[in-house]
Parts: structure tokens; C-alpha cells; sequence
């Protein structure tokens, strides 16, 4: 038995997801309803900025004997201007004031803390599809089917749009030129990132995104006036040939790129029978006569048929289009799909 | 059956790939019989669980050694019964870090212990605030206690005062972490490690303990003489265990196969390695950080941000694509090491398939020893001050981790040792060929006698004796005077010119007398320009006379970069 990740690229795929709420909130959809990453699913409590009050150097007291002369309790909401502690003076008295509507949350070492009232804050970002499952204050599932294909990486933020092939292969590098008018909304596809000028354009006639092969690393760390997907990951790989035929065969359809964990999902939306079940991309075995997709060397994202597998060795040879490769076993990716 | 076990399954439960290997006895010793291995696809995807890699692995394991492990509910077969199970199981774990708080009351010592006991866990100090950022109650104590209550971390350490000289101050800290904790939801709330004056414990867990569990260790600072990071560290080791990756998904897996012999990677190192009589400093190459663990002198480090998957990009962006470059071969530029940081950061578990990735990947490895001995340097000084000058001298180097399981070459070991870690002095070289150092140091409780086996007949290969004089001088200027009585009676006698690397076949088992003279100012241990006699050890590689001078010249300087690499390449017959 040798264990290799999935390489999910297919065109009937069922998928579903449990989208857990980032933080305590509430779910504002219900089940059998459509929802779309650019959807508000849901709201998370986001609490405000904290404040401290040295109440015992104001007051000049002991910080032990904070307590005798505070007028709040713990959790207590107060208004800017009430009065949260109080010491009567020689004159008149001493006294410490909430600076602005909030919570005093905690007292201790002579001090106040303050919370500013909470807001919430939206939660976007599940997968297209229906709901089937909410769970009150926690999150929800969702359900779907359509072409999928897990990319390597999502440099930038999620996006969505519909798919403009401009790579005529794919290993084709984007170029400039290869971007016009036409490219206004939609989500680019090339083969190979090379320039950053290329993306520069994409920016400048209002693409979505762009899904590349592979781009240069340092992109990485870089501002990018788009957002970029990677199917393969960094370098010069062409994209694998079945994620550029299938998303050829989506232009025009709206693809959706969202980040999980490291990795990208880009998904189009149809309805099927979803004969594919994708579950994020598991591990799965592989035998002589599957089809794997290359991972790293000079033929990343080269797709072919373990030939030979030789457990004790951890190599495979893969029967590639041309060409017969050896190649460590553990580089290679059973193509899904 | 004897009482101790016989056959025993250890896991290496890491973040790019998970291993478990089996062994057992075989005729009248213990030995290494199979292995399993499996991607660790949760470190990538969040939601997966990290029981799907385990028993990947597992079934990997049962495949190649022919013995079911697992039972119908996925648990071990223990004790072996009828030739399925095992009678033991362990593991280490090296996923997640231990998120941590520090406060220390004042910027001294003890702050320095702390920080000095963190760098032996893979840990990630989030937070730190002074004492008197605490009694300021100002900016950095709001941002502090806003810090805590958005990304509480796992563990808050409380430092602070002499035991003899105790200061009340370290008591107001505990006041203003209580305070700062009450913002915290109750089930998010860290736990507080107390390594302060021991007379203030009482007062500290009083007015903590009603918001956050206090655990309290031995002061890391006793006086103003003594640094005592080495409870702590133990402390924050088993919080490692018990804290990280507690939610994880398929954790409990993992926790129900390891049992109670489930260890960090540097405790298992520490515990292999520990050799009466033998200082071994013990090096491990991992996917997200590198361990260095010198167990005669109980240190141990653990250097974030310096692997060969996940940690690949985090050494890239602090060290510079520079200077992992200045170790490759024509051909390969700043792009290619970008290129390969990053795809490593998303798929951890791959293998260098070419010459060109082999380059990179010990490129990388040897930045990652430079990287965690100029950390150990710092950690390791008796004060916590750093010693900008020291070089690693030990009995022994060894080193291990995936990149070494799969060394095409015992030169490639080699040249690891001598670049990164740069050894100097006389000192034996060895490397863990099947990448077993970490899961046998789980075993070393439950078997100690089948781990030292294992270890000696199936793990370590001895490379050979290197003998590196400290000191630079210009290249080709007389460095080292060598006489060596070789053990068939011959005589040999060698005089080395600086910058180059000289090996003398000598096999495994074999010794030879040297007298070693050093010109001025070169030293091998004896101090600059002194005689040294001593035996030398022969291994694969013999004895490698290593003149290119201490601290090692900085490739990017050398006048014809490539062709030197090249020589020093050939001298250990590296392949490519």
C-alpha cells in the first residue's frame, strides 16, 4: 500500500462542507437555502478595544484598596463622563470617569479595565451550494455539485468571475498583450506567471483574478495587483493539462477561488450527479495503473500511468506522453476526477 | 515473555509526513524490522484530521511487515498476541508549537532563562511585556491584555526576582496578568507557569488561581549567579504534549497509540543520544523546525522557522535568499530558492526528484544548522548572554531527520555537519540513515536495551573522525602539520595548506595515532599553535581533515565561488 494526496480535477464533483463560524456569533441563513462565497452567512461578535485606567494613581491610593472606592461592579456598562471610582479629598473630591461608553471588565493592581461595546463583524466565504445543516451559533454545512479542481495556493483574496481562457496551451506564458477589454470581471486563465506586469494590466481592465500553472516565488511576498491562483505552485510549471482542458471547457461559467488551510479551491457551480465525492483532498493509495499527477521536479503537473512502483525503492516510474519518468513515489498525487 | 517488551511500534507523528516503524527481536538482539510512511496532509488542509496520515502510515506499516497492528476500532493490538500487535507503543509529535505569554518583571536574567527554557520546545513567544510596562498600565499593557484576550495563547510564564532577594513586584505582575486574564472567555483562558521566587507562591496562586490554573516550577534565576532555565523547560515540554493541537482532529488518535510514551522530538533526542561518558550534540532536520539536543550537558534546542517543508519559507525570509544561495551550484539563482521554499511550504512531504532540488534542499539544511547553532549559542551560555564566538565542540555530531533517511551519499551527511553546523577541534561524525533517532528516543523508557540496539546496528552509520583546526589564514599558507601512525604499521605524514578539505581512507572500526601540529594561530583544541596526539577513529569517510578555517569563510567571498564549492564537493565525493 503506498499513500499519495488526492489531485482533485474534475468536472462532476460533489462536495460538502462544515463551515464552522470564526468566533461566537450567529447564523443569519437556513437550510435549502442557495448561498454563494460572496454571501453573508452569518455575523461574529467582535469585541472593542481595550482601555486602562490606573484608578489607584489617580486616586492616589494603595493599589490593595482599589475596591473600597470603586462605583462599578465587574461587567457593568457605563456611559463617557460616569463616574467609575470616587475619593474624597482634602478640598473636593477625586474622581475617576469612564472615558468613553464602554464596559468596566476587570479590576486589579489598582487598575481599571475598559471594553468598548461590541460590534458584529460578517461572515462570508462558504462554498456554493445549499445549506443543509445549521447549528445555532456555531455554523453550518453546505452542499453542492460542480467542476472543481484543488490548486496548490491563492495569493491575494478570494475571488470570483467568469473564466476567460487566454493561454492558447498550457504552459503558455501570461504576457501582457494577452489581456484586453474583454478581460473586464472575469477570472483570467493563462499557463505560466512570469511578470508582474501581465497582472498589472489584469488589474487595470478590472479582472477578478487570475489562474496560472505556476509563478515566480517571490511573488509570494509581493503586493499583486490581482489576486493569483496556482494550480501547480511556484516555478515554471505549465498547468496540468486536465485543469487547463477543463477549465476551457467552463469559459464563461463563474469559477470561485477560496482559500482553505494552504490550499485553493476553485469551483464552478453546475448542476450533476456529482460522481466525484471531494472532501478537501484526502490521501489515497495508488497501485500500478493509476494515473497520477506530478508534484515536483522538471515535470510538475505532467499527468501519467504508474508503470512500476517499487515500495522498497519509493520510486515510481510514471508513463508520461512522451516520455517514461522515474520519479520518488512520494511526489506523486493520484489524479481524482 | 520477559517483562520488558519485545516487539514495539514507534510513530513520528510530524507536520510534513508521519512514520512508524516496528521493531522486534531478531535471534538474540533487537532490530529494525519495517516501516510505513504517510503524507501529513493536515498540514496543509485544516480541517483534516491527523489520524488520517496516522493510520496511512500504520497501513503502510502492516503492508510491508506483514503483521497486523490495528485492531477493528483502529487501537493497537497490545501486547502481541499470535504474531498480530505489539507489546508496546510510542511516538513524538511534532505538530503546532506552544503559543506562550511572557512576562518578566524586569528586562535581567531571568527573563533571558525564560526565553533561554522556550527555545527548547517548539514554541512561539507571542507576547512579552516588562514589569514596568505592567506598572505603567499604559499603551503597551492595553495592547498586551487586548493581545491576550483576541489570541489567547496556550501558556503565560511569570518571571521575575531572586529567591534570596525576592522582589513584591513579581506579585503586582501577577495582579495585572489575573486582571488581564478576566477579559479572556473562561475556556480560552492559558494557563499560568509561575518560575519566580518560590516565597511568593502562595500570593501568586491566590490571586491568579481563581482566573487561570498556575503551575509552579523552580525559580530560572535563583541569584544573581545562577541560571536554572532547565524546570521550566521541562514544564513547558509536557505542556507541549498535553496543550498543543488539543483540538486537533484526530489527536485523540494519536494520544490513545503513544500512550504514556509519548515525547517531543527534542526529549527523544535527548534521551537516544544520552551516551554516559560521550558528549553526542545531536542534530534533527525537520519539516518545520530544527532540533539540537546535547544531552551530557541536558540542553536541548529547538529552532523555529529553520525546516525543510513548512519552516523552509520562514528561514527564507529571515536569512535571506542569499544565504541559502551562496551554497548552489552554477545554474541555480535566488529564483530557484524561492521557487522551492514555497512549494515546500504547501506540499512539506515531497522528495527532491533531481540534482538540481537535491542542491536546493541541502542548501537549505545547511542555513538550518547555522541558523539553530547561532540560537544554541545564545541559549546555552550560562547567563542567557550570547557568545558570538563559539564553535560546536563535542565527542560526537550526529545528525538525522528525512532529508538524511534519504542521503544518497555519506558525504552528503557530511557535508551537512562540516558547512552548518561547522565543527571544530577533533571530534567523530555520524549521521541516522533511516531516520530513527526521534522514534527510538520514544522507546527509550519502555525499552532502553532494544532502542540502543536498533540504534547502533540499523540507525547510525559512524562517518569518520573530522579534525577542523579554529582560525583562518590566507589560502594556501601552511595551516596543519599531520602524523599519522595508520593501523597497518605504515606511516603517513601530511602538510595542509588552508582552504581545502582532506580525507584519508580509514575504516570503520580501524584508529590512528595523529600528532597534530597547527601553525599560528590555529588551533585544535589544544589552543592556537599547540601540538595535539591523540587516536582517531576511522567510519565511511574516514578521517576528514577540514582546513578551510574557523568560522568557515563565507562562500559569497571566495574569489571563484563555484570552483571552490566544487573542490570541497569532490574532497567528500559528494555525487552531482
Amino acid at each position: 500500500m503506498v499513500t499519495v494526496p488526492e489531485a482533485v480535477i474534475g468536472s462532476d464533483c460533489a462536495y460538502r462542507e462544515r463551515f464552522p463560524l470564526p468566533g461566537p456569533g450567529r447564523v443569519v441563513v437556513s437550510v435549502g437555502d442557495m448561498v454563494t462565497p460572496a454571501e453573508i452567512v452569518g455575523y461574529v461578535v467582535e469585541r472593542g478595544r481595550v482601555g486602562a485606567i490606573d484608578v489607584a494613581a489617580a486616586l492616589r491610593i494603595p493599589a490593595r484598596r482599589l475596591h473600597e472606592f470603586l462605583l462599578v461592579k465587574e461587567g457593568q456598562s457605563v456611559r463617557a463622563g460616569e463616574l467609575l471610582a470616587r475619593r474624597d479629598g482634602l478640598l473636593r473630591p477625586i474622581e475617576v470617569r469612564a472615558p468613553v461608553d464602554c464596559r468596566a471588565m476587570a479590576f486589579g493592581d489598582g487598575v481599571v479595565l475598559l471594553e468598548g461595546f461590541p460590534s458584529e463583524r460578517p461572515v462570508r466565504g462558504v462554498v456554493p451550494g445549499r445549506v443543509v445543516e445549521v447549528s445555532a451559533g456555531e455554523g453550518l454545512t453546505v452542499e453542492g455539485t460542480g467542476s472543481l479542481v484543488l490548486a496548490s495556493h491563492l495569493m491575494g483574496h478570494e475571488f470570483a468571475g467568469p473564466v476567460k481562457m487566454v493561454a492558447a496551451q498550457p504552459e503558455r506564458v501570461l504576457r501582457v498583450e494577452h489581456i484586453d477589454a474583454s478581460c473586464h470581471g472575469a477570472v483570467i486563465v493563462g499557463g505560466v506567471g512570469e511578470s508582474i506586469a501581465a497582472l498589472e494590466r489584469a488589474g487595470e481592465f478590472g479582472a477578478q483574478g487570475v489562474v496560472l500553472g505556476s509563478a515566480p516565488g517571490e511573488w509570494a511576498n509581493a503586493a499583486l495587483p490581482v489576486p493569483v491562483a496556482l494550480t501547480e505552485g511556484f516555478g515554471r510549471a505549465p498547468m496540468s493539462r486536465p485543469a487547463y482542458e477543463l477549465f476551457d471547457e467552463m469559459a464563461g461559467r463563474v469559477l470561485y477561488a477560496m482559500r482553505r488551510g494552504r490550499r485553493c479551491w476553485l469551483i464552478g457551480p453546475h448542476e450533476g450527479e456529482g460522481k466525484v465525492i471531494f472532501s478537501g483532498g484526502d490521501l489515497a493509495t495508488i497501485a500500478e495503473g493509476a494515473r497520477v499527477r506530478i508534484a515536483a521536479g522538471e515535470h510538475t503537473g505532467a499527468v501519467g500511468e504508474v508503470t512500476v512502483l517499487s515500495p522498497a525503492s519509493s520510486e515510481a516510474t510514471i508513463k508520461l506522453a512522451r516520455s517514461l519518468v522515474r520519479i520518488p513515489v512520494a511526489d506523486c498525487e493520484l489524479l481524482v476526477g | 515473555m520477559s517483562e520488558e517488551p519485545e516487539s514495539m511500534c514507534a510513530l513520528d507523528v510530524g507536520s510534513a509526513c508521519v512514520k512508524a516503524v516496528l521493531l522486534d527481536r531478531v535471534g538474540d538482539s533487537h532490530r529494525f524490522v519495517a516501516r510505513g510512511a504517510a503524507p501529513q496532509v493536515a498540514a496543509v488542509s485544516p480541517f483534516k484530521a491527523l489520524s488520517a496520515g496516522l493510520l496511512a502510515a500504520l497501513g503502510d506499516l502492516e503492508d510491508n511487515s506483514g503483521r497486523r497492528l490495528r485492531g477493528t476500532d483502529d487501537l493497537p493490538i497490545t501486547p502481541e498476541q499470535l504474531g498480530w500487535g505489539v507489546d508496546a507503543t510510542a511516538g513524538t509529535v511534532s505538530t503546532g508549537c506552544l503559543e506562550v505569554a511572557l512576562a518578566s518583571v524586569a528586562d535581567d536574567a531571568a527573563g533571558r532563562c525564560a526565553e533561554a527554557a522556550l527555545h527548547s520546545v517548539p514554541s512561539h513567544l507571542a507576547l512579552k511585556i516588562t514589569g514596568r510596562e505592567m506598572r505603567a498600565h499604559r499603551d503597551a499593557f492595553e495592547r498586551f491584555a487586548e493581545e491576550l484576550r483576541n489570541h489567547p495563547p496556550h501558556v503565560v510564564i511569570l518571571v521575575g526576582g531572586y529567591d534570596r532577594k525576592p522582589e513584591r513586584a513579581v506579585v503586582a505582575g501577577a495582579d495585572a496578568l489575573a486582571t488581564a486574564a478576566a477579559l479572556i472567555r473562561p475556556q480560552e483562558r492559558p494557563l499560568l507557569v509561575y518560575a519566580g521566587p518560590q516565597a511568593f507562591r502562595p500570593q501568586v496562586a491566590a490571586i491568579v488561581g481563581e482566573r487561570m490554573a498556575v503551575h509552579m516550577v523552580d525559580n530560572v534565576a535563583p541569584d544573581e549567579r545562577h541560571a536554572n532555565p532547565g524546570p521550566l523547560a521541562a514544564e513547558l515540554d509536557a505542556l507541549c504534549l498535553t496543550a498543543v493541537g488539543r483540538d486537533t482532529p484526530g489527536m485523540g488518535l494519536v494520544h490513545r497509540w503513544c500512550g504514556s510514551a509519548m515525547s517531543t522530538v527534542s526529549r527523544a533526542l535527548m534521551r537516544v543520544y544520552n551516551y554516559p561518558g560521550v558528549d553526542v550534540l545531536a542534530a534533527e532536520i525537520g519539516a518545520d523546525y530544527t532540533v539540537l539536543a546535547r544531552p551530557a550537558q541536558a540542553k536541548a534546542l529547538v529552532q523555529a522557522g529553520a525546516g525543510l517543508g513548512q519552516g523552509a519559507r520562514a528561514l527564507l525570509d529571515e536569512s535571506g535568499p542569499r544565504a541559502i544561495a551562496r551554497w548552489l551550484p552554477e545554474g541555480l539563482d535566488e529564483k530557484d530558492v524561492a521557487d522551492w521554499a514555497m512549494n515546500k511550504s504547501l506540499r512539506p512531504w515531497l522528495v527532491a526528484a533531481n540534482p538540481a532540488e537535491r542542491a536546493l534542499e541541502l542548501a537549505f539544511a545547511r542555513e538550518c544548522l547555522a541558523k539553530a547553532w547561532r540560537s544554541a549559542r545564545q541559549a546555552w551560555s550560562d547567563d542567557g548572554r550570547p557568545q558570538p564566538t563559539a564553535l560546536p565542540k563535542a565527542d560526537m555530531l550526529v545528525i538525522g531527520g528525512g532529508l538524511l533517511a534519504r542521503a544518497r551519499s555519506a558525504a552528503d551527511a557530511a557535508t551537512l555537519l562540516l558547512d552548518g553546523l561547522q565543527p571544530y577541534g577533533v571530534c567523530r561524525i555520524a549521521y541516522d540513515t533511516a531516520g530513527l533517532g526521534p522514534a527510538l528516543g520514544s522507546l527509550v523508557d519502555v525499552n532502553p536495551a532494544a532502542v540502543r540496539s536498533v540504534l547502533e546496528q540499523d540507525a547510525i552509520a559512524v562517518l569518520g573522525t573530522v579534525v577542523a583546526p579554529a582560525g583562518q589564514g590566507k589560502v594556501g599558507r601552511g595551516c596543519l602539520h599531520v602524523e599519522l601512525a595508520m593501523p597497518e604499521g605504515q606511516s603517513l605524514v601530511l602538510d595542509l595548506e588552508a582552504g581545502g578539505i582532506t580525507r584519508v581512507p580509514l575504516a570503520l572500526g580501524a584508529k590512528a595515532r595523529a600528532v597534530i601540529r597547527p601553525a599560528r594561530p590555529f588551533d585544535v583544541g589544544a589552543g592556537p599553535g599547540q601540538t595535539l596526539e591523540i587516536s582517531l577513529e576511522g567510519g565511511s569517510l574516514g578521517i576528514i581533515i577540514d582546513v578551510r578555517g574557523r568560522p568557515l569563510p563565507d562562500p559569497e567571498s571566495l574569489p571563484d565561488r563555484i570552483a571552490t564549492l566544487q573542490r570541497w564537493s569532490a574532497a567528500l565525493q559528494v555525487p552531482g
